[in-house]
Order: C-alpha cells, then structure tokens, then sequence
C-alpha cells in the first residue's frame, strides 16, 4: 500500500515539533509597516523575520507584544531567528549620566 | 571589509540594527541608535538579560526619570554585530533604558574608532571598513 508523502514527514516529526510548525502556520506573517500599524507604540518580539538586500527587517511573526519592555524582553520564543523593534517613534534626545552611586 | 549601511534619514538619530548573540548561541537582533557624541557603547540591561549576559538588579538601581542613560555596570559581549562587522568580547556599558526610547543600545566612539566611518546624509547610508 503507498504511503502519502505527508504521513511520512509527520512520522518523522514529534507532536511537539508538529504542533510548533502547525501553530506557526496559523500565524501571519506581517510586514513591518503592517506591525506599525497593527502594534502602534509597541514593544516586538519579532520571530522567523526576513531581511530586505541590506538586511534590514522587512517582515515577520509578532510572536509577543506589550507596551512593557520588560515583558517583551523576557518573553520565550524558539526560533533561531529573534528580533526585537519598538513600533513608536523613539523619545531618546541623547542625554546621558551615570546612576547614582554608580559612577564608573 | 567595506561595508555600506543604509539609515533613515527622516528620523532624529541614525538607528541601524545590530546582532548579540546570546549564552546559547543565538543572534538576538535589535535596534540601536548611533552615538557619535558617546565614548562608550551603552546596552539596555533588558536586553541584556535577554542574552542571558548580565542579570537585573531593579531594586538596587535608582533611576532618575525619562531623558537620561543611567549606567551602572560593564560586560563582554562575546559577540556583537553592526554594519556587517564583527567584534569578539567587546565591552559595553550596561545601562538601564526608558522603554519609550525605543531602543536596545547607542553605539559609541568605542565601536566606531575601528573603523574608517563616513556618514552620508545624501545617500542614507553608513560606510564603514576596518582601519
């Protein structure tokens, strides 16, 4: 009796594996210009992305994201491909110090 | 190695992503903003203990509010990439950052004096190549 393909691939796969891979799929890939304006003034965790020629990020899977940093740094993600972009225009004005009682 | 980094030039600093890679091997990638006025290269400790490189010490930092780096330890970075180059153990403040700042790093005159740097507004883009 044949065997399909399919059933092999999965035979060779564990159901965590399956599952993973199955889970990804129902996941949408974005652009970053849709994750601006899905996600606005949000922190990304950003997995499986693809670069553009000058490997800029250009798309990917909004795998976490929050308003809170702290969060989205500390969120688990499998893939070997990890990002992390803030969607909101940057507030950053160049100050800088030390904290106190850290001079170093 | 010549290297040429295209940037925004609509945005108030040069932001370009850079790579960590982290305690298991992983690149963790991210955005940083380019610092010509700071000598040293400053890291998010967020991010940081992302990478598994430094562990968060909240209780004993005092933060003063929004506008200001507030650094407050050094590590080696086993590995970190910018602009296509390389550098192995490379030291880095470690800093706490506002989460509006939007960024993970500000890349230093530490980083930058290896290079032979020009930046040009006219095309948007960073070209860099070892010294």
């Amino acid at each position: 009796m044949p065997v399909e393909v399919s059933e092999v691939s999965a035979a060779i796969l564990t159901r965590h594996q399956l599952a993973h891979i199955l889970e990804m799929m129902e996941r949408e890939r974005l652009s970053w210009a849709e994750m601006k304006r899905q996600y606005p003034d949000q922190w990304l965790l950003i997995v499986d992305y693809e670069t553009d020629d000058a490997d800029r990020l250009v798309s990917g899977i909004v795998e976490f994201h929050s308003t809170d940093m702290h969060q989205v740094a500390q969120a688990p993600a499998q893939s070997d491909r990890i990002a992390f972009r803030y969607t909101g225009e940057s507030t950053f004005r160049g100050l800088r110090s030390y904290a106190h009682r850290y001079a170093l | 190695m010549r290297t040429v980094t295209p940037f925004d030039t609509s945005q108030h600093h040069i932001h370009t992503e850079f790579f960590v890679t982290d305690q298991t091997g992983r690149r963790l990638r991210f955005d940083g903003v380019i610092d010509t006025g700071a000598p040293w290269t400053e890291f998010s400790d967020e991010f940081l203990a992302r990478a598994g490189l430094v562990e968060l010490s909240d209780d004993e930092v005092p933060i003063k509010p929004n506008l200001e780096t507030q650094k407050y330890a050094k590590v080696l970075l086993p590995s970190l990439t910018i602009c296509g180059h390389t550098l192995h153990d490379f030291k880095v403040m470690v800093s706490r950052f506002d989460a509006a700042w939007g960024i993970a790093a500000l890349i230093g005159l530490d980083f930058f004096r290896r290079f032979r740097v020009t930046i040009d507004y006219g095309q948007g883009v960073l070209v860099s190549e070892p010294l």
